[in-house]
């Protein structure tokens, strides 16, 4: 069943009177269940890509059908409510908010979905679990390592229960030993039947998916 | 996100930053606590003169020497000394009137023993305490004998009691005014530091002047006070042989005209208090604003991270809001604390007499959450209008 499916998407920035063309007429899907990589050097589109698939930029043209809905016409309010039901985003700098321990961190989002604080902490406890931080949920983030911040960022992402986890060079600011461990917590969110989209530059951390989309240029160079 | 929890978070943001929110809520709180002490002074003020006023009697009209026109007897001092006491005796056939009473007042030392005070002297008709409502509290007042005879008796007030004798029973004892002994025949309520003697001996003794400073005339019916005004007018005028009413050589005060024209003065003396404060407190909003705008710049990579993970823009701006509108209530509340414990102070320590008006805490509590509010708007919308992939990569 496909979930993500961007037919000819193109989107252009305009740098005062320049065009840039970052995505020039980009055609893949993605089934449900799928550990898809995209790789690319800097400056190839991944990251934009990665923006337009999470819904926190639109395209400049084509069309993207998110779990067969077209999301070209949604208002900023639907936009939201389908990023809060339908993606869990980690970073490559974790993004974790300084002031907040580490389950008020996992927690948040269920805050924004409204769910009760008695059910909130329970799915945030589970999700630690999954990740294997049960013992540091009273910490901040400046009393975890970089590893630990990584794996909270993917407790964060995964507690909603998305359809998709969509990964921006999760490895990239962690040393190579801690970098496979935090592969090998995706490759078991995979088993788990979940959706992974994971960006990256390095051919080692693409190889984990089942399938890598290769692209330069703002195009797709090779989908295997 | 239940309203309780936003509340809580943004007391949580605020403890974070307490140095700079506490900076913050002191402008609030300066503005506030002005507003409160300002209106509060005005208001003392006001009740002060009022019941002052109200204590000599509202159904009053007070006939004082100098017409408002006579520069001439203004500059000869106040305009005293051009009643007579056949003016007194002239406006004896007045109808309407409750009593009558004429006074000369003057200034001098009162000493006994070692023991020295100012005091005020009213020379005064045995009918002055019953019309002035004044209690005589041990001894006797004036009688009609020490006015005939030109006795040298007198009845001091509280203060004048406490600054002579202190504990010591003064009736029976003698003092001196102005050089000459006068006996003391009972105490009168009354804090103005006065010694009241017969009129007669006032004149005589003390002042050596056939002339009385002021007639009060103490009017039955309120209604009636226009009324009595112009006959004691025409009277005077007919006796002093003045046809222009102009040129009056005395002029009748009205004590409710004089009412209303005071509450007008400390009124408009309270608005502009208030509205001088008023001032401080916008400023202090300013600095609310001034403050979140910073803070939605610095949080710029939170805001990105909360709306990556499902915050909507109603979101971002109902939490900056909340704690903009938090930062003002509370500096408002303090506000009003500090109001009750400054006026307090003026009070006890300074004597201000002050009043703290309930609607003037409402206002203030009220303008300060507007203030945050209003204030607050301007950087949550901006905050709530950032775009998320910009704010993710801000640094």
């Amino acid at each position: 069943m496909t979930l993500i499916k961007f037919e000819n998407i193109i989107k252009t920035y305009h740098l005062g009177d320049q065009k840039i063309e970052v995505l020039r007429g980009m055609s893949f899907k993605i089934e449900r269940g799928e550990f898809v990589s995209i790789m690319g050097q800097s400056g190839s589109g991944k990251s934009t890509l990665m923006n337009i698939v999470g819904l926190l930029d639109i395209p400049t043209d084509g069309k993207y059908s998110l779990d067969d809905e077209s999301v070209e016409n949604f208002n900023e309010t639907q936009l939201t409510e389908i990023r809060r039901r339908k993606i869990g985003f980690v970073f490559q700098q974790y993004n974790l908010l300084a002031r907040m321990n580490t389950l008020e961190q996992v927690m948040l989002p269920l805050k924004y979905q409204g769910v009760p604080k008695k059910e909130r902490q329970a799915r945030a406890e589970e999700a630690l679990r999954i990740v294997g931080l049960s013992d540091r949920m009273f910490n901040r983030p400046n009393e975890l390592s970089g590893g630990q911040q990584q794996r909270v960022s993917i407790a964060r992402a995964i507690v909603t229960n998305p359809e998709i986890i969509l990964a921006d060079e999760p490895t990239g600011a962690l040393d190579s030993h801690t970098g496979k461990e935090i592969m090998e917590l995706f490759l078991n969110l995979n088993r788990q039947g979940r959706t992974i989209v994971l960006i990256t530059h390095e051919r080692e951390i693409a190889d984990y998916a089942q399938r890598i989309i290769h692209i330069a240029d703002g195009k797709i160079i090779e989908n295997l | 996100m239940n309203f309780f929890e936003g509340v809580i978070d943004a007391l949580t943001t605020i403890w974070a930053n307490k140095l700079r929110s506490g900076l913050t809520m002191l402008g609030i709180v300066i503005g506030v606590s002005s507003v409160v002490i300002m209106i509060a002074i005005g208001q003392g003020a006001q009740s002060g003169i009022t019941e002052k006023l109200q204590s000599m009697g509202t159904n009053l009209l007070m006939v004082t020497g100098g017409g408002s026109s006579d520069m001439r007897a203004t500059l000869r001092g106040g305009g005293s000394g051009k009643l007579e006491y056949s003016d007194y005796e002239a406006l004896l056939e007045l109808e309407g009137v409750t009593g009558i009473a004429p006074q000369i007042s003057s200034n001098t030392q009162a000493i006994y023993g070692s023991t020295n005070t100012s005091v005020q002297i009213y020379g005064i008709l045995p009918n002055y305490f019953e019309l002035k409502d004044k209690e005589i509290l041990s001894g006797t007042g004036l009688s009609q004998a020490d006015q005939d005879e030109r006795k040298r008796v007198c009845v001091i007030d509280e203060t004048a009691q406490e600054d002579l004798f202190g504990a010591v029973d003064p009736i029976g004892k003698d003092i001196h005014l102005d050089g000459k002994i006068f006996t003391i025949i009972g105490v009168v309520e009354g804090e103005d530091g006065t010694i009241f003697t017969p009129l007669a001996t006032a004149q005589l003794r003390l002042l050596g002047s056939k002339n009385i400073n002021m007639i009060s005339v103490f009017v039955t019916n309120a209604e009636d006070m226009d009324k009595v005004q112009s006959e004691i007018e025409n009277i005077l005028l007919a006796k002093h042989r003045i046809t222009d009413e102009n040129d009056a050589d005395f002029s009748v005060t009205n004590q409710a005209t004089m009412l209303e024209a005071m509450s007008a003065i400390t009124q408009m003396l309270t608005l502009m208090l208030g509205g001088i404060a008023a001032i401080s407190l916008i400023v202090g909003g300013i600095g609310v604003m001034n403050i979140m705008l910073v803070s939605v710049t610095e949080r710029t990579r939170e805001i990105g991270i909360r709306k990556a993970i499902g915050a909507h823009p109603n979101d971002i701006m109902i939490q900056f809001l909340t704690e903009s509108s938090i930062l003002s209530i509370l500096g408002g509340v303090i506000g009003i604390i500090m109001s009750f414990i400054a006026t307090y102070l003026l009070t006890s320590l300074i004597g201000v007499s002050t009043s703290i008006s309930i609607p003037s805490i409402f206002f203030a509590f009220a303008f300060s959450a507007f203030v945050g509010i209003i204030f607050g708007l301007l950087p949550a919308r901006k905050a709530a209008l950032l775009e998320t992939i910009d704010a993710l990569r801000f640094e």
